[in-house]
């Protein structure tokens, strides 16, 4: 069965612009990015049949979003083994919003595609760092369970501290 | 001491207001406004109120046929049966354009010089590795010197073989996936000319090399085995800088190793 795209549109159109331009902060690009998402959805409409795609719809405008921001940073800043740390830091559920903020554009930059699951990890930890929802809503809104978020949260925040461990070593063997 | 209430996500509220909550989330998420001073109505209505601003300005007649010139402009020329060509049509939409720079001609002052590990006269689909810089793209040939933060772009061009995928092993160990991003089949190889990924990629303060392999084969395969024997490469530090990914003789692979001078090798994981 075709996809209703324009249907989809007006009812998820706004919701996605809103989105893309949250991580984004830039008009131009979001509107672009919105039009990726709807190309996204077009392929992958056997899995819009879901009586409320709207989550899957918002993870595919996260996603599309923190791909481009990644892009976009060429040169590394120097205060990212600082936040790194600061993010594996955050223990607490949503993490502070110090950490969400310091978040957005690091895990964007920094999130190595090591394993095959990588982009949905990274809008994982977006989800769960920057916008500060719990692990249950979290797993709830990606329809996996739990276990399974804490398990890649996991993996990230160990990728980060061996991130920083190697700035640290670096920055040792500067001063010597 | 009063703790302060956090805000409700703002993706939480969108699906509020999309009434796509089930009963118990929606009725957290209502309690969570109240505790925060917030009218739970007038919150949804305010973003009701947005899509239809936002509606107005970016109306449906307008962008749903520059969508669907968008997904027409990527369907496969080579054949129509779109289920041989979903892993490379979802890996080019999800990974985006991260600088939608066209092609334009590479400086030759580094002729890309693919390290083929087939050696033999039949035409091998190539991997190219261009180097971003102020003054356009320039082809890196194996051996090539690069450093932490350096944006290299990677591209290929088809030749015989449909399907494929593109990883990097680094001098920590680490294998990274290039395309497609996601798990399971191999992408299917865009025919006639070069053809560059949708994202570019950063390298990270990893030492001693930065290697890309393009794997091809004539029929669909999975990605994972080709991951694990780059993990098993990889985890071999005497050889992993020069030796072919150990994989069956129905792949071809080549590869370009980037050399990161001045970063000490570290003993690998």
């Amino acid at each position: 069965m075709a996809l209703d795209i324009e249907g989809l549109y007006l009812r998820y159109g706004p919701v996605v612009l809103r989105r893309c331009r949250s991580i984004l902060r830039n008009q131009a690009a979001a509107e672009d990015a919105t039009q990726e998402v709807f190309v996204t959805a077009l392929r992958f409409h056997a899995r819009l049949h879901d009586d409320a795609p709207g989550a899957l719809l918002l993870r595919i405008a996260t996603n599309l979003s923190l791909n481009r921001l990644r892009g976009e940073r060429r040169h590394p800043e120097d205060a990212d083994g600082e936040l790194a740390l600061r993010i594996a830091g955050a223990e607490q559920e949503g993490g502070s919003a110090e950490s969400r903020t310091v978040a957005r554009n690091l895990l964007a930059k920094l999130f190595r595609a090591d394993d095959p699951l990588a982009a949905s990890t990274r809008t994982l930890a977006f989800m769960h760092l920057v916008d500060g929802m719990t692990l249950n809503e979290v797993a709830r809104e990606s329809g996996l369970s739990v276990s399974g978020v804490r398990k890649r949260l996991r993996t990230l925040r160990g990728r980060l501290v061996e991130l920083q461990e190697g700035r640290l070593a670096e920055l040792q063997e500067d001063l010597s | 001491m009063t703790k302060p209430v956090k805000p409700v996500p703002a993706w939480l509220l969108e699906r509020l207001a999309l009434g796509e909550l089930d009963a118990a989330a929606a009725a957290d998420v209502r309690r969570r406004l109240a505790e925060a001073g917030q009218d739970a109505d007038a919150v949804v209505a305010d973003l009701l109120a947005s899509n239809a601003e936002l509606l107005a300005a970016h109306p449906a007649s307008r962008l749903v046929p520059a969508i669907r010139r968008r997904a027409e402009a990527r369907a496969p020329r080579r054949t129509r049966a779109l289920w041989v060509v979903a892993p490379a049509a979802l890996a080019g939409a999800l990974a985006l354009v991260l600088w939608a720079r066209p092609a334009g001609r590479p400086s030759t002052e580094e002729a890309p010089e693919t390290t083929t590990v087939k050696g033999d006269a039949t035409p091998m689909s190539r991997l190219l590795v261009y180097r971003h810089q102020d003054n356009g793209d320039r082809a890196l040939a194996d051996g090539a010197r690069a450093t932490e933060g350096d944006l290299v772009q990677l591209a290929y061009r088809e030749r015989g073989q449909a399907y494929g995928l593109l990883l990097s092993i680094d001098g920590r160990g680490t294998v990274t996936l290039h395309w497609p991003e996601q798990a399971g089949e191999a992408a299917r190889l865009q025919a006639g000319g070069e053809t560059r990924l949708a994202s570019a990629y950063q390298l990270d303060a990893a030492p001693a090399f930065e290697r890309f392999f393009l794997v091809t084969a004539a029929r669909p395969f999975p990605v994972a085995p080709v991951v694990a024997a780059a993990r098993a490469l990889a985890a071999r530090p005497a050889d992993a800088r020069r030796a072919p990914l150990p994989l069956g003789p129905s792949y071809e692979q080549t590869s370009i190793a980037l050399d990161k001078p001045g970063a000490p090798a570290k003993e690998l994981r």
